[in-house]
């Protein structure tokens, strides 16, 4: 399991923007990833505050938690997600701004992530549905599988439970609410304040909620007029395009900006020729775009003042201190559940062996079963025998109950390769996990990288290495 | 029996004006970490962090401080209708009453100003100025206002006094604004401008100040200038008119191309510099008179 990506705590705003991935292009991104080969299950999460990809490189198992970003396949999966990360960027050396986990690490951080501990607003609501979003935008494109599937699955789990047995929700100042509270430090009263939405999306909206509480008129400005009437309705506003804008904003005082744009809608040219109509009268523009919707050199500007936001994460930090205890406890239940979550992922390494020992006491009785129906037992009628069968089946199951459950049980604490190898052993079966083989193959091929140019192994093994390997893999033995 | 009454009054006064100079003082810089947000109104408010109660007591201590600013105003009142009284002197000539009435008057204006708009933090200037023309007029001149013969003088004297005092809260307004104009340039968006007044409303309030106070200043001024000519205080008279034009500028520079916020603000602390420069001197000629 492998995580990698930029967000709030590692880049500033201004770089964080050219790493967002807009909705129409996830899916050719998601489709090149795929075709690298290097990954089996891949989620992309881009947000304002976030890019981020889970990943499940190809060859490995949740399981291999233990498994560090050192392994091949896991350099493999780096490589493509750095080359993937550089792409969108446009920046060649990304390095310096990426940040990574591997093995439980990764899995803590989806956990804490959907659990809204590591967002600038702490115990915000929103990036749950951003974290669905992006697992439905990887599973329609045939990127998930059962274990990273299960992973965000799980992660949805830990972010209920946090959420209700925790007052981590409460009292958490969102970025709505920041900019309700801003537009009160500038204009008092919002009651004869006019708001402007420029962009009709779901943090406009949320902004839209919070303001139209206090302000007189909402007034929506969007490319597509349909949606701004649509989203306007809600708050008896009104609702123009984006063409309208600059008579827009001669009306507005505060403006909400959060549109897909991937440059300026609001320009310094644009703004300068509305504070002269204005006749200098105060504009407030709060940018929750990213990329930004609005020149922040318009800033500079006599009477307007642009905030986006990472302007706002002091006033959310400031929030976070009152909720510490909460964040505590959230981080208790992260840990109990990553606890959980492990013991399973380790169960993954024993259930080959387990399908195996099944696979292998079912035929055994099938075939004495067979044996035995074919001779003394031939009179027997067809409900009979299928009775017997299900006799069978059902003395299978009771057999393999007690193994499957200590199996599953007592690898916790022990090492999983190695308990699969000794039921492998008592079951002479044939469940050889597909870790050991991708061990095996990497190290045979950095055996052999040594051997051709001993000074440029690691580099050679790094780029050439696992893509040998993998096609002798035993892809999805696992699954 | 009289004295006493007019001591008490003005004890009463100065304590009340000097409690709630401290009160505001202690409201902008004492609470460095605490918890404040505004609610709909701009008041200072808690209950963003959960806290109703935190809100309610805000609300609460807003209350009461104007309940004591009432207090203070109408003992301050007390004070000058019993000693105009005692003294039987009009109470709006000379200089001693005068810088009491001013004092007064500023906090009235602050009252009023509060009724309609968000600037509680203004109260940290006027408690202190009422205090001060209360002082003033009690200490810094014996003058009881008994030489004045001339009938203009009188609405002369009420209307710059009242006049200067508005100019002197707009400037103050304005001082506020630009704090809070810095802040959010600089995007400083705790402390100091969790508490100070909302920028809209500072502008809107020294505006308001400038304009209440423009018509004000012109009687003053005008009246000034029958009897300065009079007293051939043609530099006085100069210096008024100087300021006149800069107050009218400011109004005219805003009604006509729309320079509001920082450009209102340096400009009305431009023409209330001047103002001062005015005030000065009559103060320094009248005691070189009151010397000779």
């Amino acid at each position: 399991m492998l995580v990698l990506g930029v967000s709030h705590k590692t880049i500033a705003l201004d770089e964080r923007e050219r790493f967002s991935v807009p909705k129409d292009a996830l899916p050719a991104l998601l489709s090149s990833l795929r075709s690298e080969g290097t990954i089996a299950e891949a989620v992309c999460l881009s947000t304002c505050n976030r890019t981020e990809f889970f990943v499940r490189p190809e060859g490995v198992s949740l399981g291999d938690a233990n498994l560090g970003a050192g392994s091949v396949s896991m350099q493999n999966a780096n490589e493509s997600l750095r080359k993937a990360l550089s792409r969108i960027s446009g920046i060649k050396n990304v390095d310096r701004m990426l940040y990574q986990r591997a093995g439980g690490d990764a899995i803590r951080h989806i956990f804490r992530l959907a659990a809204s501990l590591d967002s600038l607003v702490v115990g915000e609501p929103q990036i749950l549905g951003q974290l669905k979003d992006a697992f439905e935008a990887a599973s329609s494109n045939g990127l998930i599988g059962g274990q990273l599937g299960k992973c965000i699955m799980h992660s949805f789990h830990v972010a209920k439970r946090v959420r209700s047995e925790t007052r981590i929700g409460e009292g958490s100042v969102s970025i709505s609410s920041v900019a309700v509270d801003l537009a009160r430090g500038v204009f008092g009263s919002l009651d004869n304040a006019s708001v402007l939405l420029v962009g009709a999306g779901e943090m406009a909206e949320a902004a839209a909620r919070s303001l139209a509480k206090d302000a007189s008129r909402i007034r929506v400005c969007n490319r597509s007029i349909e949606r701004a009437a649509e989203l306007a309705a809600k708050f008896q506003g009104s609702a123009s395009t984006l063409d309208a804008l600059e008579q827009e904003l001669l009306l507005a005082d505060v403006v909400v900006t959060g549109t897909a744009a991937t440059h300026y809608v609001v320009t310094q040219e644009l703004a300068a020729r509305v504070m002269k109509a204005r006749r200098g009268r105060t504009l407030l523009f709060v940018d929750i775009a990213v990329p930004r919707n609005v020149d922040p050199a318009i800033h500079g500007i006599n009477n307007v003042y642009v905030f986006n936001i990472d302007d706002l994460q002091q006033e959310t930090e400031r929030n976070a201190g009152s909720r510490s205890r909460a964040v505590a406890e959230a981080e208790r239940i992260v840990d109990l559940e990553l606890e959980s979550f492990m013991r399973w992922t380790k169960s993954l390494h024993v259930q080959p062996v387990l399908l195996a020992i099944r696979a292998k006491t079912k035929a055994i009785l099938t075939t004495e079963l067979e044996r035995t129906l074919s001779g003394k037992l031939s009179h027997l009628s067809e409900a009979d025998r299928a009775v017997l069968a299900k006799m069978m089946d059902s003395a299978t199951n009771k057999l393999l109950h007690a193994p499957t459950v200590r199996l599953r049980e007592s690898s916790d604490g022990v090492d999983p390769l190695q308990l699969a190898h000794i039921a492998e052993q008592l079951f002479d079966v044939q469940g050889v996990s597909f870790h050991e083989n991708q061990v095996r193959e990497s190290t045979h091929q950095r055996a052999h990288q040594q051997a051709l140019d001993p000074n440029d192994a690691a580099h050679a093994s790094h780029h050439h290495g696992d893509h040998q390997g993998q096609k002798n893999d035993p892809k999805g033995n696992l699954q | 029996m009289s004295f006493f009454l007019v001591d008490v009054f003005f004890g009463l006064a100065v304590v009340l004006y000097g409690g709630l100079a401290i009160r505001h003082v202690v409201f902008l810089f004492g609470e460095a970490n605490a918890p404040a947000t505004r609610n709909r109104d701009g008041v200072r408010d808690g209950s963003r962090d959960g806290s109703r109660e935190v809100g309610k007591t805000a609300d609460g201590t807003a209350i009461a401080t104007t309940r004591w600013f009432l207090a203070a105003a109408l003992i301050h009142a007390c004070y000058i209708v019993t000693g105009s009284l005692l003294f039987r002197v009009c109470p709006i000539t000379g200089v001693a009453f005068p810088l009491g009435v001013a004092g007064f008057s500023a906090a009235c204006i602050y009252l009023v100003a509060r009724m309609r708009y968000n600037v509680d933090a203004l109260g940290a200037f006027v408690a202190p100025l009422s205090l001060t023309g209360l002082l003033a007029s009690r200490f810094l001149t014996t003058d009881t206002g008994a030489h004045v013969r001339s009938t203009v003088l009188p609405f002369h004297i009420l209307a710059s006094c009242i006049g200067v005092t508005l100019f002197s809260m707009a400037s103050f307004a304005a001082v506020l604004y630009l704090v809070q104009e810095r802040r959010l340039k600089k995007k400083q968006l705790q402390g100091l401008f969790r508490r100070l007044p909302p920028l809209d409303a500072l502008d809107r309030v020294e505006h308001r100040f400038l304009l209440w106070g423009f018509p004000l200043f012109t009687i003053g001024i005008v009246s000034g200038t029958l009897l300065n000519l009079a007293a051939g205080d043609i530099a006085r008279t100069g210096l008024a008119y100087v300021t006149w034009v800069l107050i009218a500028g400011v109004l005219l520079l805003r009604a006509m191309l729309g320079w509001r916020g920082k450009r209102a603000a340096l400009g009305t602390l431009a023409g209330f510099g001047f103002t001062l420069l005015l005030l000065g001197f009559y103060l320094l000629r009248n005691s070189v008179e009151r010397g000779g």
